[in-house]
């Protein structure tokens, strides 16, 4: 149950970190993995959540350790720390699943312009790099670029609109 | 897709000694994995919470990297553990904890009434006012999630004795029956759902129909109380239980809820027990036990009104 609930979760965090599906899935197992193994250190009068990120967020860090010739971009532990605050906030957002919880992502799409749901559609669901985007639309690559980093904009001001302010909640020094 | 993160740099992304590119950079990458973790189909989350729970029974434990070594877990955590596998829920109820595992554990419970449908309760409603118990009434409860419930039995109320007296909703309509009242005559009663509370309260009944509907109430606990699991106990049948507190419920009009219990059994999660105790506001202690009496096949008509 555990697993059912914060896994969406983790797998969420992981997939924004790394951004590669098949080692974030590799890394989504080891993290549960290596949380149910060290139960004894978690503090339970604290959120779950957080706790399990942070176990991903290390792993993470080894895999890129073991990975260090990879292309893969990789975040800086600054930049790791923002992501979490995000995620922290999300388990703070309205709805009792992490599907309730990102339902506000579904009504950010409807209200997307056409072109900027079509370039994430392409993207996400049909799993297109910004080039082929750009060859199938018609538009240039930097045109694709800027469509999907405002689409993703507008979506998460939607979301935003039913998280908590980021400084109460960023856990460490906002 | 694979490594694919051009869309993060160029286009609009603030320039690389910009103090703002760190924040933007979190903000696109939030959305990029909840857009990723959403499209992810059924099948492949499935395949990877298997491959996870077939290996949680693994006694090598691993250890945090950057920690100590763990020691090996003590038996009787993996004896627990390799049960709580097999029910996939409610491990964390073990250790005693507060949210979000007991969180956990109501939101099962109140998943489950949901999927099967019918539920059966045994209802017992025991009342003291000024020290002074009355005596224990024992009904029983039909119900379906969405407002829709169905009790009969005998119901003392004050001077007055229903031997038998059936009331009931179907959703959108209350209505109570007794065959016999007080004159002899027959009592039916009829009117919508936003009016029953009142005739409740009016007839002197202790039932309230936010607890009436089960479901509803079990959904709404971890929203209005605070959960804690307070201990694991054994019934006759044998079944693990978890028990987990409710307290701190917001005043709310009518029967006025002080504490609650959820009991649920360990194994398959289902709601076996929800005690429940609070005040009338004038002085008048309730509790309501309702106890499961399993799934049952009931007929949408049973929550109608009968005439």
């Amino acid at each position: 149950m555990l697993v059912r609930e914060h896994i969406c979760s983790v797998r969420a965090f992981l997939l924004a970190s790394i951004r590669n599906a098949a080692p974030a899935e590799d890394l989504v197992q080891e993290t549960f993995l290596v949380a149910w193994s060290n139960l004894d250190r978690y503090d339970r009068t604290l959120p779950f959540g957080p706790w399990v990120r942070g176990i991903a967020s290390r792993l993470l860090w080894n895999y890129r350790r073991k990975q260090s010739r990879s292309k893969v971009t990789y975040l800086e532990a600054e930049d790791l720390q923002a992501l979490e605050g995000q995620f922290d906030r999300l388990d703070q957002a309205s709805g009792d699943t992490f599907e309730e919880r990102v339902n506000a992502l579904r009504t950010g799409l409807t209200r997307l312009t056409p072109l900027q749901r079509q370039v994430l559609d392409l993207h996400y669901e049909q799993d297109m790099s910004c080039a082929e985007i750009a060859t199938r639309l018609g538009l240039g690559t930097e045109a694709v670029k800027k469509h999907m980093q405002r689409g993703r904009a507008a979506l998460l001001r939607e979301m935003e609109s039913r998280m908590p302010s980021p400084p109460a909640l960023l856990r460490k020094g906002g | 897709m694979q490594n694919d993160d051009t869309d993060l740099s160029g286009g609009d992304a603030p320039s690389p000694d910009d103090l703002a590119l760190r924040e933007w950079t979190a903000r696109q990458r939030f959305v990029d994995g909840v857009m990723r973790a959403v499209r992810t189909e059924n099948a492949t989350l499935e395949t990877t919470i298997r491959g996870i729970t077939s290996k949680l029974g693994d006694p090598r434990p691993i250890a945090l990297s950057w920690g100590r070594p763990q020691s090996k877990p003590h038996r009787m955590l993996l004896v627990l553990s390799a049960s709580l596998i097999v029910g996939m829920c409610f491990w964390p109820t073990v250790f005693g904890e507060p949210l979000p595992e007991a969180h956990a554990s109501v939101m099962r419970g109140a998943s489950l009434l949901r999927e099967e449908g019918e539920r059966c309760f045994a209802v017992s409603l025991q009342t003291s006012a000024h020290g002074h118990a009355k005596p224990m009434q024992d009904l029983e409860l039909t119900m379906r999630p969405g407002r829709r419930f169905v009790v009969h039995g005998a119901l003392q109320l004050g001077p007055i004795r229903f031997d038998e007296m059936r009331f009931g909703c179907d959703g959108n309509e209350f209505w109570f029956e007794a065959p016999q009242g007080p004159s002899g005559e027959p009592i039916r009663r009829a009117g919508p759902l936003e009016e029953a509370p009142s005739f409740l309260r009016g007839i002197g009944s202790v039932l309230d129909m936010g607890l009436l509907d089960v479901h509803a109430f079990v959904t709404q606990l971890p929203k209005t109380f605070a959960l804690k699991t307070t201990k694991r106990s054994q019934d006759a049948y044998g079944r693990c239980l978890v028990h987990i507190e409710a307290t701190g419920a917001p005043a709310r009009p009518g029967f006025c809820l002080k504490r609650a219990e959820v009991v649920c059994c360990e194994e398959s999660g289902t709601i076996v027990r929800l005690d429940v105790s609070g005040n009338d506001g004038l002085g008048t202690e309730h509790q309501l036990r309702f106890s499961d009496l399993g799934a049952r096949a009931a007929d949408e008509r049973l929550y109608r009104r009968p005439w």
